[in-house]
């Protein structure tokens, strides 16, 4: 995955990018479980 | 550059929290997040026993019998211990997977949970003799004690109903409804408060299934009804919800769901986030990534 060089200042520099939808972000975010964090209770159901 | 701002965890809450509360500015999502981590840390000494007390206005031990229904509030595991502490006799329903992934801590807790020399029963949602153990509770005059959001998405058997939730929608599991209805039991719904450093359990609202109603109807009434209660809570305190951070992952909201507003696209709904060899940019609007 190749980020392009750009600093995004104004959203029409977005359609120059690829775009990344839901169903394949999420199964990227699935693998890494980056959104994690530590609870005080663990997850009940 | 802000460190907190840049993870996955904080665009996803806000994500989440942009959907169903929009009325929220983008400028406060921050400060709600750094509350939201606060409260739910293991550091936060607020979350202790001595700090919670069941409301006086309610007359526990005068309940008859039924569905005590709790939610994610940081708070959720404590409670149970204290309705023990306080004498009041309940059995507690999960899914099998929530008992392996902490069976350590939910022993530890049912040790705790003892009323009269009886501990609390587990069962497990899976279990086709369920509604059976629950009758024989509730016939024994003990609770059950059902959480009713948060919702693993482990399960096999995954029925849900869509439920009006703020600005959007919740798919939740029915089954507190459906046994209430089946065993004609109240369901009582409960939700802590806060006043000043305390944390006060009271009883916000009761269903009980006395109306000649088809199943269906009192399933989705009573649903909606949990839920209205709890989304009145959210509106005032928003960071006391765990769930903000994986409800893309327990089947409650599916981000596929959101109705693109493409021509909206403004640049403080985006957030800059590192991927494998670079950076990405997140449209808290639509889920979707940029790069």
């Amino acid at each position: 995955m190749k980020l392009k060089n750009i600093e995004i200042r104004d959203v029409r520099q977005m359609n120059g990018l690829t775009r990344m939808e839901w169903t394949e972000l999420s199964a990227m975010l699935s693998k890494d479980k980056d959104d994690e964090m530590e609870l005080k209770c663990p997850i009940l159901f | 550059m802000n460190n907190t701002l840049n993870t996955w965890g904080f665009a996803l809450f806000s994500s989440h929290l942009h959907h169903f509360i929009p009325d929220i500015s983008w400028e406060q999502h921050i400060v709600i997040f750094q509350e939201w981590e606060h409260y739910h840390s293991p550091k936060n000494k607020l979350l202790a026993l001595p700090n919670m007390h069941l409301s006086n206005k309610i007359d526990w031990y005068g309940l008859p019998a039924g569905i005590l229904v709790l939610f994610h509030l940081g708070d959720h595991l404590f409670w149970p211990q204290k309705l023990a502490d306080e004498g009041i006799a309940f059995d507690l329903v999960m899914d099998r997977a929530v008992w392996e992934k902490n069976t350590a801590v939910l022993t530890a807790l049912q040790r705790k949970c003892t009323v009269n020399g009886a501990k609390c029963c587990y069962f497990f949602s899976d279990d086709p003799m369920l509604i059976f153990k629950i009758k024989a509770s509730l016939k024994q005059h003990r609770h059950v004690l059902i959480f009713a959001d948060g919702t693993s998405a482990a399960s096999a058997v995954d029925k849900r109903v869509e439920v009006d939730f703020l600005a959007g929608k919740l798919a939740v599991k029915p089954g507190i409804a459906v046994i209430s209805y089946l065993l004609k039991c109240p369901i009582y719904a409960l939700h802590s408060h806060m006043i000043e450093d305390v944390l006060i359990l009271d009883l916000m609202h009761i269903s009980l299934p006395n109306t000649p109603i088809s199943r269906e109807s009192y399933v989705m009434q009573t649903m909606q009804s949990l839920f209205a209660g709890f989304a009145a809570v959210m509106q005032q305190q928003p960071y006391r919800w765990e769930c903000w951070g994986y409800l893309h992952r327990n089947g409650m909201w599916n981000p596929k769901n959101v109705n693109l507003s493409e021509d909206e696209k403004i640049l403080v709904h985006f957030v800059k986030l590192p991927i494998q060899d670079g950076w990405a940019y997140f449209d808290r609007v639509n889920y979707m990534l940029y790069h």
